[in-house]
C-alpha cells in the first residue's frame, strides 16, 4: 500500500505529458479524458511554473474527448473517433498525440483500433497511455517521449556524428526549462555540435523528425529521461550519457569536457571554449566581492528541489558560492530504484550536508527547523544561522518567519515570473549569483 | 427536484435544474424556452478541455477554516490546488488581515493497484494522519472519478472514522464525470458544509449571509445593509466555522451568483427557512435598485432603500455621464459564468456599450429556491432590451469562443475572467478586461468604476496590438474560410 502525499509538487502523468506536448513544436495533444482532468492540471502549470501560461493548442485549449457518465458505460472509443476527425479538420499540426486519463484506462476503451484506423490513412498520430495513477508528472515526461521517438519515429541508417539530443529537463516542471535548455545549447553549438532541445522556440517540428540520427543523447538528470535513453539506445542505437544539468562555471567546465570526450571533439576547441567563458564570468562574478565581504554574506543553506537540480543547486551554493551546506531534499515522490542512482551522485561529488527524500511539504519544513539551534546565550554559540533557503514557493512561509533569505527556483513557483531566465551553464551561474544576491539586498 | 439534505451526495445541475452548456442564439430565446422548461443541451463535434466539479469542490472546501481535506483520488486530481490556495485563501487572508496559511489537501493517492485491490484502507490512515497532524475542527473527504468507478463505499469509512476521532467529518460525492458543469462542484462544497457545519437554531438576528467565493468588495454593499440595521454574515473563502452555524440565524440570503451559491442558499432556506433573495444581483446600476427594492420590501424597510438608491444616483450621476460619453460607440465581447455573463451584458447597457456577443460558461433556467420567483438574469434581460443580444453557452469552450469572437464583428474589448478567453483576445490584438466574480460589482460606484476600467484600457493598446500582429491561427485554412461559428451539432438535441 502506497502512502499519501502532502501538497504534492507534481501532477500526474497525463500532467507530465500534457506540459510535455504543450512545450513542443507542431505536436498537438488529444486528451482521452474526462472534461475536467487536462483543464486543472494545466491550472497546475501555467500559473505556478513562473507564470508560464499557455500556448497553441496547450492550457485550455487542449482537444479532449470530454466523456461522461454515458461514455463509462458504453465506452468512448466513438466520442475519441469524432475527436480526432474534429481535430484534423480544424486544427494546424505535425502530430497528434492521443494521451489518457484514469477513466478511460479503467474502462479501457481500445484506443489502439481507433488511433490505427488514422494511421493507416496516413495521418500523422500516435497514443499514449498517461494514466494518472501510472505515476507523476515525471513519469508521464518519460512515457509520452518514449511514445513519440521510440514507437512513433523509424531508425535511421545514416547518423550525424555531430548531432545530440537533449533529455531530462521536464518542461515546466522545471520552471527554468527554456532559459536552461537555450544555455546548453549554445554552449554545445561553441562545440561544433547541433542540438535538439525539442522545447526552446528555435526548435521545429524538424528537430523532432531528425532525433534518431542523434550520435549522442544527453540525459541532464539521473532519474528523468533515464528509461527513455535507455530505450532510445535499443530502437535507434544511439548511446547515452546520463549527467546532472550544470550550474555555474565549474560544473559547466566538466560538463563540457564530458560531453566532448564523447564526441570526439578536440580538445582544443573544449579548452577554447572554456577558457573564453570563464573569462567572462570572472569579470562579473569578481565584481562580486565588494558586496559579499561588505555585507558578510555567508549562510548556512538548505536545497528544496526535485531530483534533477537539488544536487547541482547545492554544489554550486557549496563549491562556487563558498556556504555552510545544511539539508539537500529531493522533493518529488521517487520511485525506489531512482534512489541509489542520486546516492552515488550525492557521493561522487562529495558535498556537504545530508541528502534526504522528503515529499511531504510540512516534513521538509520540519527539518529544516531542527538544523537551526535556539541560542543558548552565549555570544559564542553557534546556531547554525543564518539560513538560505532555495526551494519552492511552498517554502516561502518558512524562510519568511525563520530564514534570513532564500530563492524559489523549483516547482511550484508562483511569486515570480520566469521567462528565458535559467540557471545552467555559464550565463545560468551567472543568473543565479544574481538572483540570490537580489533576494538579500531587495529590503535595502 | 430541489437541494435534498437526505442524501450523501447532491443531485447535479444538469437534473436538478435544467441546466445546459450547449447553446447558440439569443438571449431572448434562450430565456424564454428556459422559463418555460422547454431548453435542450446540444453536443459537440469538436470539445476542448474545461473544468470538473472535483476541482471547484476541492478549492472551496479547502478555504474552509481550518478544515483539513482528504483528497480521495490520484495524485494529479488536486495538483491544481495550488491556484486555488493562492487565490482563495491567501489572497482573502491578506483582506481580512489574517495571517495565510496553506490549503491543507492531502491525497490518497490512488494507485493501479489500489483500483484493483480497493483504497479504503488507505483512506483510513490517511484520515486519521490528518487528525493526527493538524486537529482540525473539521475534515472533509471528496471522492473522486476513480474512487467512483471502483465502487467505493468511501462515506461509510467517513461515517466510521467520525465516530472513531469525535470530530465532524464531512463527505462531497465530487466525480468530475458525474456533471459536464464544473460548477456543480459548488453544490458538492454546500452540500457537504450544509449537512456538516451547519446547525439548526430558534433564534434570528439581524444578519443577512453571503454566499461568494470571497469577501472581496464588501466595502461596497456593507454599509447599505448596516443602514437597514443589518450586519452581513461572509460564507466565503476562510470564513469561520462560526460563521457557518451563525447562517440559520440569519434573517435572509443572497449570493454572489446562481452558480456558485445557489445550492448553499436554497439550503439555509429550506432547512432554515433563511429567505433567499435570488431574483436579482446587486450588480451595476439597475441590479442595484432592483435587488435592494426586494430587500427593502422584505425588510419593511422601503423608505430608508428609496433613500440609499437616491443618493447613490446622483453621487455618481456626473462621473457616470462623463464615462457614457468616452465609451459612446464602443462595443464589447463577453464570456463569463452563468450568472456573470447576463450580468455584464446588462451593465454594458447601462455603459452605452454595444454588445456583439455573450458567452455563458453554463446557464441555469432556474436557481434553487423554493418559491416560484423569478430568475435572477433571465427575466431581467428581456426587460432591460436585451432581448436579441447573440448568446452561446460553452463550458469554457475556449476554441470555440475564439472562433465566435474572430467570426463575428471585431469588438473593442472582450470582458472576461480566466478560463484562457482574455489570454485569447489579447493574442488576436483585442485588449481584454477583467469581469470580476465579486461585490465589488456592487451598485453605481462599482458601474462607474468599470466603465473607467475600460477607458483606461483603451487608451494604450500597444501591448496587444503588437501580440496580434504575430497572431499564429490555430485552425487550419480550410477552416478559416468556413467562419463557422461554433461546433454544435446541427440541429441533433441531446439531453444526455
Amino acid at each position: 500500500m502506497s502512502s499519501y502525499i502532502e501538497k504534492p509538487r507534481t501532477t500526474c502523468s497525463l500532467g507530465g505529458a500534457l506540459a510535455v506536448l504543450s512545450s513542443m513544436p507542431g505536436v498537438i495533444p488529444i486528451s482521452h479524458t474526462a472534461s475536467g482532468c487536462a483543464g486543472n492540471l494545466s491550472n497546475a502549470t501555467a500559473f505556478n511554473s513562473g507564470y508560464c501560461g499557455s500556448s497553441y493548442c496547450s492550457g485550455q485549449n487542449v482537444p479532449v474527448s470530454n466523456i461522461g457518465e454515458f461514455q463509462v458505460i458504453f465506452g468512448g472509443g466513438n466520442r475519441l473517433k469524432e475527436e480526432i476527425e474534429s481535430t484534423f479538420e480544424l486544427l494546424e499540426g505535425d502530430l497528434f498525440v492521443v494521451t489518457t486519463g484514469c477513466m478511460t484506462e479503467i474502462i479501457a476503451d481500445d484506443l489502439y483500433s481507433v488511433v490505427k484506423e488514422f494511421e493507416d490513412e496516413g495521418k500523422p498520430i500516435l497514443y499514449v497511455n498517461t494514466p494518472s495513477f501510472e505515476g507523476d508528472a515525471y513519469v508521464g515526461y518519460d512515457l509520452v517521449l518514449d511514445g513519440i521517438f521510440n514507437n512513433y519515429l523509424k531508425p535511421v541508417k545514416k547518423k550525424d556524428p555531430t548531432l545530440v539530443n537533449i533529455f531530462g529537463v521536464v518542461p515546466l516542471l522545471d520552471p527554468f526549462f527554456r532559459g536552461d535548455l537555450e544555455e546548453i545549447k549554445r554552449l554545445l553549438e561553441k562545440l561544433g555540435l547541433k542540438v535538439n532541445t525539442f522545447f526552446t522556440a528555435d526548435q521545429t517540428f524538424q528537430n523532432i523528425k531528425s532525433a534518431p540520427k542523434a550520435a549522442l543523447n544527453i540525459v541532464l538528470s539521473r532519474t528523468h529521461g533515464v528509461k527513455l535513453a535507455k530505450e532510445f539506445e535499443k530502437k535507434h542505437k544511439t548511446p547515452y550519457l546520463i549527467t546532472d544539468i550544470p550550474v555555474g562555471a565549474e560544473q559547466t567546465d566538466e560538463f563540457l569536457k564530458l560531453v566532448a570526450s564523447r564526441l570526439d571533439v578536440e580538445k582544443k576547441v573544449v579548452n577554447k571554449v572554456i577558457n573564453e567563458e570563464n573569462k567572462n564570468y570572472y569579470s562579473y562574478v569578481e565584481r562580486l566581492a565588494d558586496l559579499i565581504c561588505d555585507s558578510e554574506f555567508k549562510f548556512y543553506y538548505h536545497v528544496v528541489s526535485n531530483s534533477s537540480t537539488a544536487l547541482p543547486y547545492a554544489e554550486f551554493l557549496e563549491k562556487e558560492l563558498g556556504w555552510i551546506p545544511e539539508n539537500i531534499f529531493i522533493s518529488e515522490a521517487l520511485k525506489k530504484r531512482d534512489i541509489p542512482g542520486i546516492e552515488e551522485a550525492f557521493a561522487q561529488k562529495k558535498l556537504g550536508g545530508q541528502l534526504i527524500f522528503e515529499p511531504h511539504a510540512t516534513q521538509i519544513q520540519r527539518k529544516m527547523t531542527e538544523t537551526m539551534v535556539r541560542s543558548n546565550g552565549s555570544f559564542y554559540q553557534n546556531t547554525h544561522t543564518p539560513v538560505y533557503v532555495l526551494g519552492s514557493t511552498f517554502e516561502k512561509s518558512f524562510i519568511q518567519k525563520s530564514a534570513s533569505g532564500g530563492l524559489y527556483v523549483s516547482y511550484p513557483v508562483y511569486n515570480r515570473v520566469v521567462l528565458d531566465r535559467g540557471y545552467a551553464g555559464y550565463r545560468g551561474g551567472l543568473h543565479l549569483f544574481e538572483d540570490i544576491f537580489s533576494s538579500l539586498v531587495a529590503g535595502r | 427536484m430541489a437541494v435534498n439534505l437526505n442524501t450523501p451526495g447532491c443531485e447535479i445541475k444538469e437534473r436538478r435544474l435544467g441546466s445546459i452548456t450547449g447553446y447558440f442564439g439569443t438571449i431572448g430565446d434562450m430565456t424564454r424556452k428556459g422559463c418555460e422548461g422547454c431548453l435542450k443541451n446540444k453536443k459537440r463535434c469538436f470539445t476542448t478541455v474545461s473544468q470538473c466539479s472535483h476541482y471547484e469542490a476541492l478549492g472551496q472546501l479547502a478555504a474552509v477554516d481550518d478544515a483539513v481535506i482528504i483528497d480521495h483520488a490520484p495524485v494529479g486530481c488536486s495538483a491544481g490546488q495550488v491556484c486555488f490556495n493562492r487565490i482563495f485563501n491567501l489572497n482573502v487572508s491578506k483582506m481580512i488581515g489574517e495571517r495565510g496559511r496553506n490549503f491543507r489537501i492531502m491525497s490518497t493517492d490512488i494507485k493501479e493497484s489500489d483500483t484493483v485491490f480497493g483504497g479504503l484502507a488507505k483512506l483510513r490512515k490517511t484520515i486519521r494522519k490528518a487528525y493526527d497532524r493538524y486537529h482540525p475542527s473539521q475534515i472533509y473527504v471528496v471522492t473522486s472519478c476513480v474512487s467512483a468507478i471502483i465502487g467505493e463505499d468511501a462515506n461509510s469509512v467517513v461515517e466510521e472514522m467520525q465516530e472513531e476521532l469525535g470530530i465532524p467529518i464531512g463527505f462531497a460525492a465530487s466525480e468530475g464525470i458525474k456533471s459536464k458543469i464544473w460548477a456543480s462542484g459548488y453544490d458538492d462544497y454546500s452540500h457537504a458544509v450544509a449537512r456538516t457545519i451547519l446547525k439548526d437554531s430558534d433564534e434570528r438576528e439581524n444578519i443577512i449571509n453571503y454566499v461568494g467565493f470571497s469577501p472581496l468588495g464588501k466595502e461596497y454593499i456593507e454599509g447599505f445593509f448596516e443602514r437597514l440595521g443589518y450586519k452581513m454574515n461572509f460564507l466565503t473563502a476562510r470564513a469561520k466555522t462560526e460563521d457557518y452555524e451563525r447562517a440559520s440565524k440569519a434573517v435572509a440570503s443572497f449570493g454572489q451568483c446562481g452558480a456558485q451559491s445557489s445550492y448553499l442558499c436554497g439550503a439555509l432556506e429550506k432547512r432554515f427557512g433563511v429567505k433567499y433573495f435570488q431574483s436579482h444581483f446587486p450588480y451595476g446600476g439597475i441590479g442595484f435598485e432592483r435587488f435592494f427594492r426586494e430587500v427593502g420590501e422584505y425588510l419593511g424597510k422601503q423608505d430608508e432603500v428609496e433613500e440609499i438608491i437616491r443618493e447613490e444616483r446622483e453621487k455618481y450621476a456626473d462621473r457616470l455621464e462623463r464615462v457614457r460619453e468616452q465609451l459612446k460607440g464602443k462595443k464589447v465581447f463577453i464570456a463569463l459564468g452563468a450568472t456573470f455573463a447576463y450580468e455584464y451584458t446588462r451593465i454594458a447597457g447601462e455603459l452605452g456599450l454595444g454588445v456583439i456577443h455573450t458567452v455563458a460558461y453554463h446557464y441555469d433556467p432556474r436557481l434553487d429556491n423554493i418559491t416560484d420567483e423569478r430568475v435572477a438574469a433571465a427575466v431581467d434581460a428581456i426587460e432591460s432590451g436585451l432581448e436579441n443580444v447573440s448568446t452561446s453557452v460553452n463550458d469554457s469552450q475556449q476554441m470555440e469562443t475564439l472562433l465566435t469572437m474572430r467570426n463575428l464583428e471585431k469588438p473593442d474589448v472582450v470582458i472576461s475572467r480566466v478560463h484562457e478567453t482574455a489570454p485569447w483576445s489579447m493574442k488576436i490584438g483585442i485588449p481584454a478586461v477583467t469581469g470580476s466574480a465579486s461585490l465589488n460589482l456592487v451598485g453605481y460606484r462599482a458601474l462607474v468604476e468599470f466603465g473607467e476600467r475600460i477607458v483606461e484600457e483603451l487608451k494604450n493598446k500597444n501591448f496587444v496590438t503588437k501580440l496580434g500582429k504575430n497572431f499564429k491561427s490555430p485552425f487550419t485554412e480550410e477552416y478559416e474560410q468556413l467562419k463557422q461559428l461554433h461546433f454544435l451539432q446541427g440541429g441533433k438535441e441531446d439531453v444526455e
